[in-house]
């Protein structure tokens, strides 16, 4: 009897292990998560992560460095988009889209972090690849806690990915902005330190974040550091060796001798390139599109020389329009820059009755009939860089001509004569090297950077919506009440408490 | 007392075995039918009063019965009929006719594993009265289940035919109040889907968890158990039923006329430039894009509207045009035409319905064999369903002890969505904006073109029907065999295997359109496929027996193996030469990246029941459930075990000799406890986390981490405390049958919000304990019954959900999501919404501001003239203007902001149920069908959108003539600004809702009048044995305040397909 109830156990035992064993189901269509970092194949799939998903940000990073500038709110054809962020018409009740939920910034670090945390263990053939992947993702990560300073001030720093979620531990609070800075320095310099002397580009494309690309953001954030965190001429220096490594390189980088070619379809990957978000054709559509108009709504449209709208293809829509004050500042037509920019559409041949513009940079290419917003967008390119050294020039009390008049040049091509600029007091050097910015990067998602990184005062000089006695606090932007509502260890931006 | 229960039963089995012989015997023989029918009934038992011995008839309806010679009378008893005792004396051959019980208290209820007299249910279950899936056609029959069973809430989405209205037990088990029912059809996990309501016997829903137990995981949601027709034994038949219905549109909004539609926008311009100051929006007055700008021209703009000039002014005397004085600049005359665009997304609609079957049988084999074909023309342009089935039932008894059973379902259904949709998605392309574009717009060009208006999503439907083609097919096959073997009397072993597997298929080609102004060629051709097998096998050892003659016992054990895998195949071309071939390979390159994936889920189970009965008035039920899921990566096995007891008061002598028993004739109080498994809000390997995939950067696929390992995730488990009454007042007139349920969802699978710093904006955790409780009601009431007969019936159902508890994270109540306003009673900002721990669950609650009144005019802007409203612009915040809203500041301190809103109410309703009256005299009779829901919101997009403006050329509804203006002061409509800029009306997308767009859905649908006529059987020839002629009307009116066509559902209602009004000519034939 007890053997027969040992055997009938062994039975019961045996069916109910294979029972487990058919409960064993693997996903056939998706990567578990324990195999993922195994090989070098994993790592090389999270480098295109690291890219595609940064690309995903490209609209909150355009908006959050260019819309409350002073270039859009004007005239559209279409109800324009984001009058009220242009009006700085900002508060708890009203946190534009972009800026909510740290525009998302988390979910994307999450994927940074992971591979920082796992790829030093990955086994490659070459440990070079090895090396210049992690010296993207410090690069990467130092760009976004940059973007994230400059958006918030204080943000609460995370540089590991979240592996499990720890009840206990669930809430981080935000890190004063000194911090932060600390934390994208460390990153830049890890970065470096892992580039190496490789200056090299990903599969030879200008798409992928090199070592270049944290040289010039190295650049950038010192002479942020410089203005507006007490690092004066030390890091004015730093800034100026970084981005002198990039001029030197001058069989990479080059400022193309035609302004519209940089922007061009089929010129992609160009010299003038250092960073830039790829869109291709079926791949995906840059955020241009609402930047251009339908078709049926210019028909009857003449251009600024009295053209007709019949050869321009486009089926976006109209939201976004130059200021007027933009459009009434910038009438230089000598300046290339101006047509390659915008198509100024208006009522009469004649060029009066101004209707609305249409972006012209980043527009694509026309595909079976319809325009394909397929342009890459850049991040940084050469003559950023050539800018920031005016910049940097400029602050350390040196003559920064030099570098403006190598942008106008190229500007102004064989009309240069009669706009040289010759070297002036050091606010109306920083006047000038705004306004060349503002005239070259249009729509590149850089001016309400450039003004916030000249100095608050120069954001309030060129913006009419902005008091600087009763809106200083909204240079940098509120939390909404769902983020504190699932962080109490969160503290509203100061200025916004009600 | 446990040894005197052994003794009691040892006994009992020795008896059994020991009665043959003892005493003197006799042979009574005889034969069972049905009253009815006529027809021999199989399986009755015929027990020998007084003792143990019985026997069942067999398929012809005989028996042969041995009873002692001093037993008097046998007693004779069967599933849904009365049983009748008849006495022996001296006779040897004894037939019987037995009566069907017609009564709710004792129906057939079909239960998991099997049937039951519902006279000695104890569980929460309801029967769906046939009656409703007789005459009304119906391409799901999911919308018979609507206001007729108590506990469900049923909701048509939508009047695309064939579509599965949304279906909900008892509150839901999720904390957004979702989840539907396992739908279970002979005995397949399956949907309601394809089924043709005609070849339908029976449905019957499982509520409580005691009895969905046996169902184990995926039925805390409840089981909707559909039978399909069986052959009866000696009765060959073939019937023909034939309906044609007309299709009507609903009454819909009324829209202004393109003269106000001019006059109120360039008001509304003016308006908006007034109060903000801002000309952005100047250009659009003689703008070609913007409906009521002056821009159009005679030819082949989109809109019509335009300044009079030398050269159109001989138009102004045509009958085709109107004019009128520019409220902007009264020195200008604007032209324009007027056309009503809201009925152009419609067609003229029918449908037809066709079903033939064939069943018959013998006392070896049964058959039944129907097939249908049915046409449903939507109302909407392009919508349509295709839909052919056929259903097979089939036994046969191989031997005494060995039957095989096997069924075959087939659906081959072909529905196509409205013009502009691939399938059921978004409507609002369709109904908030080609429904409702402004009036001004041009149908034709004067060339006699179409004009194809903005672009595909604002687009003119007359253009846009035949430019995309879409093309579906699905097809659904169920197939089963069903061995039974008596192994020893009494026991039976059944082995059962069944398959049901979906193909479908899908094509879309999009021809070369207009859209924007510019012809699009790329002509993309897709194709899709995908497909699902569920297997699933079942072994299940059955014993039945009745011991001395009041223990009835009745043990189920069994095992379950199900499982489930899906495929999925995308690919497209673009760049076809023509229009004309849509298939991919005219493309001439790839449009996208081609796609396959795959799926998978099993569940492995061990069922078990326990169904036993003293006398019928003592009445037990236990049924268990061990469920393997592979959802979960560690704890993937859960027990659900249930309970349930009930007592048949009526067969006690005490209460048969109270005087209560005059008026009450069928008792029965009855209580369960019983636990269900649930795993559904999982997806198949969501709990194991994972990399996906990246979007292309560069031609490459990139993997980032988007999911964590929840390795600790257990089975969600719902448990149901149910207790109810079945109640037959004055001879079975009055039939009630009450439950009142309490149910916690332990382990809530659900999402948990995260702090976005983590990275994840939610994971799903084990999140809480959900409860719903609420109190079911059905009544079915013989009014009279002297040759006319009038029946009536009436469901009632309420239900609501409560936060029992939530993870502990730190906040107040735990709470989760949720919103801050001011409370008035306690003074204090609070909480609201969300999920917190002891209120009742927040995520259907409404908030919004409340206008008291509109500023007639600048002496009562200036009462508030120190008033900051923090949704005005940040530099005039207390500026405000006559016609704007003004609000209530509910903290008095002067300011209106996020805390001044107020608890409007919920989008789920509170309660729901139905009516039905039943009368018919001779053959003639008459059956009303109603349904209700009381308590939801509705925000209507379509109305809200266009009092805002935010389109720029989107038509209003007339609402607009009562807004204010220095006119028309004293009014409840706030000013019509252009975009609303002041948020006085607020569209859901803006920072302000007001209150009074949030409307109350509350709504009685008269669903079903059907007159019907049986032709006398003197008139029939003797070949046909019935014939029945009908006309019905469906879904005819909704009375409600709600002011658009489709008040089901709660929520915002951004443009829904909105059931017809059905009238249908019917006939029914049986040879």
């Amino acid at each position: 009897m007890k053997r027969k109830l040992i055997y009938l156990l062994i039975i019961v035992v045996t069916v109910l292990t294979s029972c487990e064993k058919i409960l064993e189901l693997k996903p056939e269509s998706s990567l578990g998560y324990g195999s993922f970092w195994n090989s070098e194949d994993g790592a090389k799939a999270a480098q295109v992560a690291l890219h595609a998903n940064l690309r995903n940000y490209y609209s909150n990073l355009w908006y959050l460095g260019e819309i409350r500038s002073d270039i859009w709110g004007g005239n559209t054809i279409e109800t324009c988009f984001d009058l009220e962020v242009i009006q700085q018409d900002i508060s708890t009740t009203k946190v534009p889209s972009f800026a909510q939920n740290w525009a998302g910034f988390y979910t994307y670090l999450h994927l940074v972090n992971d591979i920082i945390k796992n790829v030093p263990d990955v086994p490659f053939t070459n440990e070079k690849n090895k090396n210049y992947l992690l010296g993207q993702a410090y690069g990467i990560r130092a760009f976004i806690y940059y973007t994230m300073l400059r958006t918030w001030g204080d943000v609460p720093i995370v540089l590991e990915p979240t592996t499990k979620i720890d009840f206990d531990n669930l809430y981080i609070p935000r890190s004063p902005v000194s911090e932060v800075m600390k934390q994208i320095k460390g990153d830049i310099e890890k970065s470096l330190e892992y580039f190496g002397d490789d200056n090299t580009f990903l599969n030879n494309k200008r798409i992928y974040w090199s070592k270049a690309a944290t040289l010039t953001l190295k650049g950038d954030v010192y002479i942020w550091s410089g203005t507006h965190m007490n690092g004066g001429n030390e890091d004015y220096i730093t800034a100026t060796q970084s981005l002198q490594s990039v001029i030197n390189q001058t069989s990479t980088f080059q400022l193309l001798p035609k302004f519209a070619d940089v922007f061009s379809y089929t010129n992609k990957n160009n010299k003038e390139i250092i960073f830039a978000l790829s869109y291709e054709i079926d791949q995906a559509s840059n955020i241009f599109g609402n930047f251009t108009a339908r078709k049926n709504d210019i028909l009857n449209l003449y251009t600024r020389d009295g053209g007709t709208t019949t050869n321009i293809v486009v089926n976006g829509g109209n939201r976004n329009g130059p200021s007027t004050e933009l459009l009434t500042k910038w009438n230089d037509f000598d300046d290339t820059r101006n047509d390659a920019t915008f198509i100024r559409l208006y009522k009469n041949p004649n060029g009066t009755n101004y209707v609305a513009s249409l972006l012209r940079k980043f527009w694509g290419t026309v595909n079976l009939g319809s325009q394909v917003m397929a342009d890459d967008v850049p991040i940084y390119r050469f003559a950023d860089v050539i800018l920031l050294m005016a910049e940097a020039k400029n602050l350390l009390g040196e003559d920064p001509s030099y570098y403006i008049n190598l942008i106008r040049q190229r500007a102004y091509g064989n009309k240069f004569p009669g706009h040289e600029y010759v070297n002036g007091t050091k606010e109306q050097n920083i006047a000038v090297i705004l306004d060349e910015r503002l005239y070259e990067f249009i729509a590149e998602g850089k001016r309400w950077w450039d003004l916030r990184r000249a100095g608050d005062n120069w954001v309030f000089a060129n913006n009419k919506y902005l008091n600087p006695a009763t809106d200083a606090y909204k240079l940098l932007y509120p939390l909404t009440r769902d983020m504190l509502g699932r962080n109490p260890l969160l503290t509203q931006t100061p200025g916004y408490e009600d | 007392m446990r040894n005197k229960v052994f003794l009691k039963v040892v006994l009992i089995t020795l008896s059994i075995l020991l009665s043959n012989g003892i005493f003197a015997q006799k042979l009574i023989t005889g034969r069972v039918i049905s009253a009815s029918n006529g027809q021999p009934l199989g399986g009755v038992n015929v027990v020998a009063k007084g003792t143990t011995i019985g026997v069942m008839t067999d398929g012809d309806g005989s028996y042969k019965i041995n009873v002692p010679s001093e037993v008097a009378y046998l007693d004779f008893s069967f599933i849904g009929y009365l049983p009748k005792s008849i006495p022996i004396n001296d006779r040897t051959s004894i037939d019987v006719i037995l009566e069907e019980n017609v009564q709710m208290l004792s129906e057939v209820v079909v239960v998991g594993y099997g049937e039951q007299s519902r006279s000695i249910m104890t569980t929460s279950v309801s029967k769906l009265d046939t009656k409703v899936l007789e005459h009304a056609p119906r391409t799901n029959v999911g919308t018979a289940l609507q206001g007729t069973i108590a506990g469900l809430r049923v909701t048509t989405t939508s009047g695309q035919p064939g579509q599965t209205p949304q279906i909900l037990l008892r509150g839901g088990t999720d904390w957004s109040g979702g989840s539907a029912p396992l739908v279970i059809v002979d005995g397949v996990v399956s949907s309601l889907y394809g089924l043709n309501s005609e070849d339908i016997e029976s449905i019957d829903v499982l509520k409580d968890a005691a009895a969905t137990a046996i169902y184990g995981a995926r039925s805390a949601n409840g089981v909707i158990l559909i039978s399909t027709k069986k052959g009866k034994v000696q009765k060959s038949e073939i019937n023909y039923s034939y309906k044609y219905g007309r299709n009507y549109m609903r009454e819909t909004y009324e829209y202004l006329n393109a003269r106000d539609y001019i006059y109120y926008n360039r008001l509304g311009l003016m308006n908006y430039k007034a109060t903000t100051g801002k000309t952005n929006f100047d250009g659009f007055a003689t703008s070609p894009s913007i409906g009521w700008g002056t821009g159009g021209n005679m030819i082949n703009s989109v809109f019509t509207t335009q300044r009079v000039t030398s050269e159109n002014r001989q138009y102004l005397n045509d009958p085709e045009w109107q004019w009128m004085i520019d409220p902007i600049n009264p020195n200008d005359t604007i032209l324009f035409q007027d056309r009503d665009l809201s009925k152009l997304i419609y067609q003229d609609s029918y449908l037809s319905d066709h079903h033939i079957s064939f069943s018959g049988g013998n006392d070896k084999g049964l058959y039944s064999l129907g097939l249908g074909y049915i046409y449903d023309q939507g109302i909407v342009l392009g919508s349509e369903l295709k839909r052919f089935t056929a259903n097979l039932n089939s036994s046969y008894k191989l031997s005494n002890k060995l039957s095989v059973n096997s069924i075959f379902n087939f659906t081959h259904s072909s529905p196509k969505y409205p013009y502009l949709t691939d399938d059921e998605g978004s409507y609002n392309q369709i109904f908030e904006r080609a429904a409702g574009f402004a009036p001004t717009a041009r149908i034709y060009n004067s060339d006699g073109s179409l004009n194809p208006w903005v672009n595909t999503s604002i687009g003119n439907p007359l253009y846009y029907k035949d430019k995309f083609l879409r093309k579906s097919l699905e097809q659904r096959i169920t197939g089963g065999v069903n061995l039974d073997y008596e192994i020893l009397p009494g026991f039976n072993l059944t082995l059962k295997g069944n398959l049901f597997a979906v193909h479908l298929n899908r094509e879309s080609f999009n021809k070369s359109y207009y859209s924007g102004g510019s012809l699009n060629t790329a002509r993309i051709a897709s194709a899709s496929y995908s497909r699902s097998l569920t297997q699933q096998y079942n072994v299940l050892l059955n014993y039945k027996n009745t011991f001395g003659a009041n223990h009835h016992l009745n043990l189920l054990l069994g095992g379950e193996y199900y499982d489930y895998y899906s495929f999925y195949m995308y690919a497209a071309t673009k760049n076809s030469p023509t229009d004309l071939i849509y298939t991919m390979n005219a493309g001439s390159e790839a449009s996208g990246v081609p796609t396959s994936s795959t799926t998978a889920t099993r569940i492995l189970s061990i069922l078990g029941r326990i169904t036993y009965d003293f006398n019928t008035r003592y009445l037990v039920n236990i049924n268990f459930r061990y469920d393997g899921s592979s959802k979960l990566p560690e704890n993937k096995w859960g027990f659900f075990p249930g309970i349930s007891l009930g007592w048949n008061l009526h067969n006690e002598s005490f209460f048969k000799n109270s005087l209560l028993s005059r008026y009450v004739n069928n008792f029965k109080p009855r209580v369960s406890y019983g636990v269900n498994g649930n795993v559904d809000n999982l997806s198949d390997f969501g709990a194991f986390g994972g990399y996906a995939l990246t979007g292309i950067y560069n031609n490459e696929k990139g993997y980032y981490n988007n999911a964590l390992p929840l390795l600790n995730l257990k089975w969600e488990s719902s448990v149901t405390f149910d207790v109810g009454v079945d109640l037959g007042l004055f001879e079975n007139r009055i039939n009630l049958i009450a439950d009142y349920f309490i149910r916690d969802i332990k382990d809530k699978l659900a999402s948990y919000n995260l702090p976005f710093e983590t990275g994840f904006s939610s994971i799903t955790t084990n999140n809480g304990v959900l409860r719903n409780k609420g109190f079911e009601l059905e009544m079915k009431a013989n009014v009279i019954n002297k040759g006319v007969r009038w029946d009536i019936g009436a469901t009632f159902y309420t239900v609501k959900n409560y936060v029992v508890k939530l993870p502990d994270n730190g906040l107040e109540r735990n709470r989760q999501g949720g919103t801050q306003i001011f409370d008035p009673k306690s003074g204090k900002v609070v909480w609201v919404g969300g999920l917190q721990e002891g209120k009742r669950v927040g995520l259907d609650e409404v908030y919004a501001h409340k206008m008291e009144y509109v500023y007639p005019d600048d002496a009562a802007v200036a009462e508030h003239a120190t008033r900051v409203d923090m949704y005005y612009p940040s530099n005039a915040r207390t500026v405000r203007f006559p016609g704007d809203a003004a609000w209530l500041d509910i903290d008095k301190n002067d300011t209106i902001d996020y805390r001044d809103r107020i608890f409007v109410g919920r989008t789920t309703p509170s309660a729901m149920g139905g009516f039905t009256s039943s009368l018919s005299w001779k053959n003639i009779s008459l059956f009303i069908r109603t349904d209700y829901a009381i308590g939801h919101l509705i925000h209507s997009y379509i109305r809200v959108r266009g009092i805002t403006q935010v389109q720029g050329s989107q038509n209003s509804t007339t609402e607009v003539l009562e807004s204010w203006t220095p006119e028309n002061r004293y009014t409840d409509v706030p000013r019509f600004d252009l975009t609303d800029p002041r948020y006085n009306h607020g569209a859901i997308h803006q920072p302000r809702q007001n209150s009074r767009y949030w409307e109350k859905g509350d709504y009685l649908c008269l669903r079903e009048v059907t007159l019907s006529y049986n032709l006398p059987s003197t008139i029939l020839k003797e070949y046909i044995k019935n014939l029945k002629i009908y006309v019905t009307g469906s879904n005819l009116k909704y009375f409600t305040k709600y002011s658009g066509p489709a008040p089901e559902q709660g929520g915002i209602d951004i443009g829904r397909y909105p059931v017809p009004r059905v009238y249908t000519f019917g006939l029914d034939v049986t040879f």
